[in-house]
């Protein structure tokens, strides 16, 4: 076991394809063979105005044109990683997610504030400084690690119904006849 | 077919007879208000209704629209997104779904032997998301537009929705923006480089309808706390590629349909018994100058 080996570092990382967008052109032949061909990614890079690397991954439904934004990619420019993965944003209800987390404010926090704010003017040096340690858990900081959040991504609600969406063009015949039905209702 | 001929004059005063294609937006603020759309569809005879945030369901209204105005009002499909409920009384027009985005929904606009993209968008509201969110929200819409340009080959789009923006705000108007002018002779050259690109023009109508000087409401909402400093804000727009400027023929903003008023007593939007924001309606037309 190597002590100075880079810990999460494997050997797989250091050889190609390592980019983002390598292992996104991955997945988009991954989509093509299982799909059969139905199903395809497009890449789109473009530059932010922050002067960072982005990639919109797009799912493309062949043969009907149709497409789908589902996530983008970041990250600095001619350095590819620490990238991050942008999910598109969920616009579904909560009663449909998986899971979610609920925010509570207690009841009390409004008086403690005023009270806080209130101490802070009497004694400066009273002031506590809270910090807040936010994680993004979307970002990579190996392809390894790269790989497998994008599988996580692939795997969200809001692209597999995005997905759905854009194959389910067959049923839309059917959903038209139960629109017309529950219209005449 | 709501589809109508009407007598219009251009800009150089010549009589023309086209088809008239009307779309309506609303933003109902997730509130019931099924009677008022019935009545707004009826007093426009609008070809397209697009209801944004509207918490009835598509199916529900859909029904209200046949049984109160006209009975051809159908729900064009595909369509993904939820966020805008759009009914149609013209399969002519096509409005199927072709690309979704965040927050956006691309219809084919099917138009006088053109194919038109209709992007139906829904920008992040100032209460709820913070400058830096609203601006890379807007970066996205660019690449998202950029991206319907490229893959459907085709730049004739029409953006209709609630922007929450000004078309004073500078991404309305920066190149790198939506790069949108003021009047269609600014619109009219085509094209401005930036740097080392060329970014094409679009034409944003809604500035016409700016103030008191003008025949409607200064705007389409009104908010006087820190978030609307302006008072009246042009927060629902639409604007259009400079290639469509000679299919549009205007935009109005709407106060009331029928019985109903969407206006309270200072004439703003009456949040109360309607929507905090005012119906806008935009008209096509197509044909030859005679």
């Amino acid at each position: 076991m190597s002590r100075f080996w880079p810990e999460g570092l494997s050997i797989s990382d250091i050889q190609s394809p390592y980019s983002p967008y390598s292992i996104l052109e991955n997945a988009r032949e991954e989509w093509e063979t299982i799909s059969d061909g139905v199903l395809t990614l497009v890449l789109q890079s473009s530059e932010s105005e922050d002067s960072n690397a982005i990639i919109t991954v797009h799912a493309k439904h062949i043969p009907t044109n149709r497409t789908a934004a589902l996530f983008s990619i970041i990250h600095r420019l001619k350095e590819p990683y620490p990238v991050t993965i942008r999910p598109r944003n969920e616009n579904i209800p909560n009663f449909l997610k998986k899971s979610y987390q609920l925010s509570r404010t207690s009841a009390g926090s409004a008086v403690t504030k005023v009270v806080a704010e209130l101490e802070a003017i009497n004694n400066p040096m009273s002031i506590k400084k809270t910090q807040e340690l936010i994680t993004n858990k979307w970002v990579s900081d190996t392809p390894s690690e790269f790989r497998k959040k994008l599988a996580d991504a692939f795997n969200l609600s809001v692209i597999k119904s995005a997905v759905l969406n854009l194959t389910s063009s067959a049923s839309f015949e059917s959903q038209s006849e139960d629109d017309d039905n529950a219209a005449q209702e | 077919m709501a589809a109508t001929t009407v007598k219009m004059k251009n800009e150089a005063g010549l009589a023309r007879m086209p088809p008239l294609s009307r779309i309506v937006f609303w933003n109902v603020k997730r509130k019931d208000l099924t009677d008022a759309v019935c009545a707004l569809a009826k007093s426009t005879a609008a070809d397209v209704i697009i209801l944004n945030e509207n918490s009835v369901s598509s199916s529900k209204t859909l029904c209200a629209l046949r049984q109160n105005v006209a009975g051809d009002f159908y729900i064009p499909k595909p369509a993904s997104e939820d966020r805008f409920h759009c009914f149609c009384r013209n399969s002519a027009l096509d409005l199927s779904e072709i690309h979704s985005g965040f927050r956006t929904s691309v219809r084919k606009y099917k138009f006088e032997n053109q194919m038109f993209l209709l992007v139906l968008l829904h920008g992040l509201d100032i209460r709820n998301y913070d400058d830096e969110a609203r601006r890379s929200f807007m970066q996205d819409l660019m690449r998202d537009l950029k991206f319907i340009r490229e893959d459907k080959e085709n730049n004739k789009l029409i953006l209709l929705g609630d922007f929450n923006l000004n078309p004073y705000d500078r991404v309305m108007n920066s190149a790198a923006g939506l790069n949108a002018m003021m009047t269609r002779a600014c619109a009219a050259k085509g094209t401005r480089q930036h740097a080392t690109k060329k970014y094409d023009f679009y034409y944003n109508p809604m500035w016409s309808l700016l103030g008191d000087n003008t025949k409607g409401p200064a705007g389409t909402a009104y908010d006087t706390s820190n978030q609307g400093p302006y008072g009246w804000s042009m927060l629902d727009q639409v604007v259009l590629h400079h290639s469509i400027i000679p299919f549009f023929n205007k935009v109005e903003i709407l106060t009331e349909a029928g019985e109903y008023s969407f206006m309270d007593k200072n004439g703003r939007p009456d949040a109360k018994n309607a929507s905090d924001h005012f119906p806008i309606s935009v008209d096509f037309s197509g044909g030859h100058y005679e």
